[in-house]
């Protein structure tokens, strides 16, 4: 192969060449006596550049870095006793919010408030002319009422509303 | 300060991660002591020598603090730290009124001031002094070829990791390790000439 460039050098240096690549590398590398002279050049300035310790910061500095994280807020998730995170306060306002919640629903769907279901007799409609059905029952009715027991009921058509169609 | 081994390093960042997410305070103490220097460090490579730059690790810790429970793993612990320190070295830039400074790529150096190449060592040349001037040798880079020089020989971190830590291409750090190097090896020049082992 021929020489590589000087980016390649660095790269197989960080070894940021795929196998294959560093496999001709090496194979360039045994023959090649500049190219493993700037190889050497590039290792021993890695290993300089690698030598520069991180300067230190001062010795009390974990010790104010956590007195100011402990004056701005606690831990962000601090592990409680069971009991306490069942009851804790934000378990105890939802659970307010929720019975509340169920009271209201409760009261408005069947309290004096709830909504009334319209009239039976609005249910039942039929393509035909408006007559008189004396064998009908409502839904209210089914159920509760013996056959023999029937009830004179009413059936509408699509065109006549109840005071219209005259059948009262 | 030890050289970071990166696999041992790994695995105490996730175990003291996830002392802190279950609540123990302590463990980010922990991850304090691993980091502080670096991060130190690292500021420094972006600001230059800095007065200010303890403050702002402190600042970083206290934005990585309130940050934490939202890390995911996806990254690796120290990519993420850097790129925190990234944004708060940013913001202060900001707020200094020259943030355009910040990783733009213009060729020019700032910080300490070296002439193109050192002077020849002597013969009584001791490994101290070459470490010394290596030192002067990074802090006269850019910001840019510090923060690249500090994180692939230093942290050891991919081409990946530093695109990740630095928010730029993984290209754009191929090129720019590249030409770190290049002048860094131009200012070392006389130390790498002369075959001492340097550092």
């Amino acid at each position: 192969m021929n020489c590589p460039v000087k980016e390649e050098l660095v790269d197989y240096l960080f070894s940021e060449v795929p196998s294959v690549k560093r496999a001709e590398l090496n194979a360039h590398f045994a023959v090649c006596r500049v190219c493993r002279a700037g190889l050497e050049t590039l290792k021993r300035l890695q290993a300089a550049a690698a030598a520069v310790t991180p300067a230190p910061v001062s010795g009390d500095f974990t010790a104010r870095l956590m007195r100011e994280l402990n004056a701005q807020a606690p831990a962000p998730a601090a592990e409680m006793p069971v009991f306490k995170r069942l009851f804790k306060p934000a378990w105890g306002l939802a659970f307010g919010a929720f019975a509340a919640a169920m009271f209201l629903g409760a009261f408005f769907l069947t309290g004096p408030r709830a909504p009334q279901p319209a009239a039976a007799e609005t249910l039942y409609f039929t393509d035909g002319p408006a007559t008189v059905n004396n064998s009908f029952y409502t839904p209210a009715e089914a159920g509760v009422n013996a056959p023999e027991q029937k009830k004179t009921g009413f059936v509408y058509t699509d065109n006549c509303a109840t005071a219209d169609c005259g059948v009262s | 300060m030890q050289h970071p081994d990166r696999q041992q390093l790994a695995a105490q960042e996730n175990r003291l991660v996830s002392r802190f997410l279950g609540g123990d305070a302590e463990a980010f103490s922990g991850l304090v002591e691993l980091y502080k220097d670096r991060v130190h460090q690292f500021i420094i490579c972006i600001l230059g020598p800095d007065r200010e730059a303890e403050d702002i690790a402190q600042e970083v810790f206290i934005q990585v603090y309130k940050s934490l429970a939202g890390f995911r793993s996806e990254a690796s612990f120290s990519t993420w730290v850097y790129s925190v320190a990234r944004n708060v070295c940013r913001r202060r830039l900001r707020d200094r009124g020259r943030a355009g400074a910040l990783f733009a790529d213009t060729g020019s150096e700032s910080g300490l001031k070296l002439p193109d190449t050192l002077p020849l060592p002597d013969a009584s040349f001791e490994k101290k002094e070459a470490g010394g001037l290596v030192r002067a040798a990074v802090e006269a880079l850019s910001p840019l070829h510090r923060s690249v020089i500090f994180l692939s020989c230093w942290e050891r971190l991919s081409y990946e990791e530093i695109a990740g830590a630095l928010d730029i291409p993984v290209g754009t750090v191929r090129s720019r390790i590249h030409n770190a190097m290049a002048a860094l090896a131009q200012k070392l020049k006389p130390v790498l000439n002369s075959g001492t082992e340097v550092g």
